[in-house]
């Protein structure tokens, strides 16, 4: 019973597989009117398609030699086409039809797709940058630094914050229209990043409105950290006090840390252990007038603290993570921001 | 009648367009996804798993997946990557320190036998951020210009104010458009 099912299964497909008429077709495409030819070559490849997939629909039934027989055949006419198709249309970009011909027209491809990239990323350079030269200039003196420092006082007041004057690329204008001048940038939020400190006291409360805060490998620092409009973002840090107050708190691969944290969403933990945290000492970093100011600019909402609600991404389970508490009343210390505020003056 | 029912359903089903939106973590991913649909950004927190939306977009029903960035959960990655027509690869361009990581993961992922048909869009995001690198530098530091296997392009934009999100949206969308529904 099974063999004569197959077997017409086998012969059905045969009778109604027929490539002939597709190739005729594509061959003439040739002569086919200007105006008809997209229609054409889009009648084509539906039943190229319809082909392929009678194909692959009847492989069970068929005999090994006879699917691939068929399969070539399709691939052939798929991959003619195409060749048809950018000949014959060449303004439409690209121009192949399956993933499978994809490679093997990967000279055609990738000449459309630098030319396309091009246009592309020269649009969009106009639209960015109305001047690139001088540009790393420009970022060194925009992106704020300390690096590679044992034992100091680091204050962002010692970074020369001097104006950049060199012209900068101004974004968004398509939707504001505006043309940022020097003094507005000065205004816009700076990342900083910190990174191999080892005993050192950094405080970045300043009259400079900062972004992200990127932190990596510090040991036995102490930083103090203003209301922030970006992230704070740690890794490889041990031994450490970290105050701050930010939009999301992200910590990774550190240990034996203390955290006073304002934090406005679920602050994260990846790879960290002995972790403490505690809420952000408001009352050490700025009168509470200035503060609000600094929150507010900053888009934080100062009511809003989850510091207490750490996310540890290698503890899924329910119960309590060992790898991170909040701190109990006498273990917060007091006064250690002020502390770190004051040594600017010396 | 029924053949013509069949056929128009089956090309509703069609443009379809699966976008897989992936990056470091605080990259701006559920940001610009955000963005994109309307919504409040400022109450963002770090993604634990993922974020799907819909929108339409030029007759297009794109389902973009936002996925979490993080180290830890990057190996989850792959089970998002079937059937996907393009790839987006959000860059913090402030980001200097992980650059590198941020190449690594890109090109990686690009080996992807199950990614080796979509469109890459680069949004090099942050713009607004004074210390951004430019599209061209981040062009050069991801080494996008080695990539052969895949269409690609790069857009400077910024989740924040909004800025060229579209403008990258349009070209993966007509990228994919004109690759899988040449018809159009």
């Amino acid at each position: 019973m099974m063999a004569t099912s197959v077997a017409d299964a086998a012969r059905q497909f045969r009778a109604s597989f027929d490539p002939e008429r597709s190739k005729q077709e594509l061959a003439a495409l040739d002569n086919v009117p200007k105006t008809e030819i997209q229609q054409k070559i889009d009648e084509l490849l539906q039943r190229i398609r319809a082909l392929e997939k009678a194909v692959t629909e009847n492989v069970q039934t068929l005999p090994a030699f006879e699917t691939r027989v068929c399969l070539e055949a399709v691939r052939a006419m798929s991959e003619q086409l195409t060749m048809m198709r950018s000949r014959l249309v060449p303004r439409l970009k690209f121009t192949f039809k399956s993933r499978k011909t994809a490679a093997s027209s990967s000279s055609l491809l990738f000449e459309n797709k630098t030319e396309s990239m091009d246009t592309d990323s020269s649009t969009s350079a106009m639209d960015t940058r109305p001047s690139t030269p001088g540009m790393s200039e420009v970022d060194q003196s925009l992106f704020m630094k300390f690096e590679n420092r044992t034992g100091e006082h680091l204050f962002i007041g010692a970074l020369d914050l001097a104006s950049p004057s060199v012209p900068m690329k101004v974004d968004g204008e398509e939707e504001n229209n505006e043309v940022k001048d020097a003094a507005s940038l000065l205004n816009q939020a700076r990342d900083v990043a910190l990174t191999n400190l080892e005993d050192c006291t950094v405080n970045l409360v300043h009259d400079t409105r900062l972004g992200a805060i990127h932190i990596r490998n510090l040991k036995r620092c102490t930083v103090v950290i203003p209301p922030v409009a970006g992230s704070i973002l740690l890794h490889d840090c041990e031994g450490c006090t970290l105050i701050g107050a930010c939009h999301q708190s992200r910590m990774h691969t550190s240990s034996n840390m203390d955290i006073y944290l304002h934090v406005t969403s679920e602050p994260i933990i990846e790879d960290c252990t002995d972790m403490r945290f505690a809420p952000y000492p408001y009352d050490e970093i700025l009168t509470p007038e200035r503060l609000a100011r600094v929150f507010e600019d900053a888009g934080l909402d100062q009511t809003a603290n989850y510091y207490q609600k750490v996310k540890d991404f290698n503890w899924l389970r329910q119960q309590q993570s060992p790898n991170w508490k909040v701190m109990s009343e006498d273990q917060i210390h007091s006064g250690v921001a002020q502390k770190v505020l004051a040594l600017d003056r010396h | 009648m029924g053949l013509l029912t069949i056929l128009k359903k089956n090309r509703q089903k069609e443009k379809e367009i699966r976008l897989l939106m992936l990056g470091l973590d605080n990259a701006g991913k559920t940001t610009i996804l955000k963005r994109i649909n309307g919504e409040d950004i400022d109450t963002i927190a770090p993604t634990l798993g993922f974020n799907i939306k819909t929108l339409e977009h030029r007759g297009y029903k794109m389902n973009i997946w936002d996925v979490g960035g993080q180290k830890s959960i990057r190996t989850y990655w792959r089970n998002y990557f079937e059937q996907t027509d393009g790839l987006v690869w959000v860059v913090d361009s402030a980001d200097r320190l992980r650059l590198d990581d941020c190449k690594k993961e890109l090109h990686e992922l690009l080996q992807e036998e199950r990614l080796s048909g979509a469109s890459l869009l680069v949004f090099a995001n942050k713009q607004d951020l004074p210390g951004a690198l430019t599209d061209v530098q981040i062009r050069e530091a991801l080494e996008l210009d080695k990539i052969v296997t895949h269409h690609w392009a790069i857009q400077a934009c910024s989740a924040k104010t909004g800025a060229h999100l579209l403008k990258g949206i349009d070209w993966v969308v007509g990228d994919i458009g004109s690759r899988i529904y040449l018809l159009d």
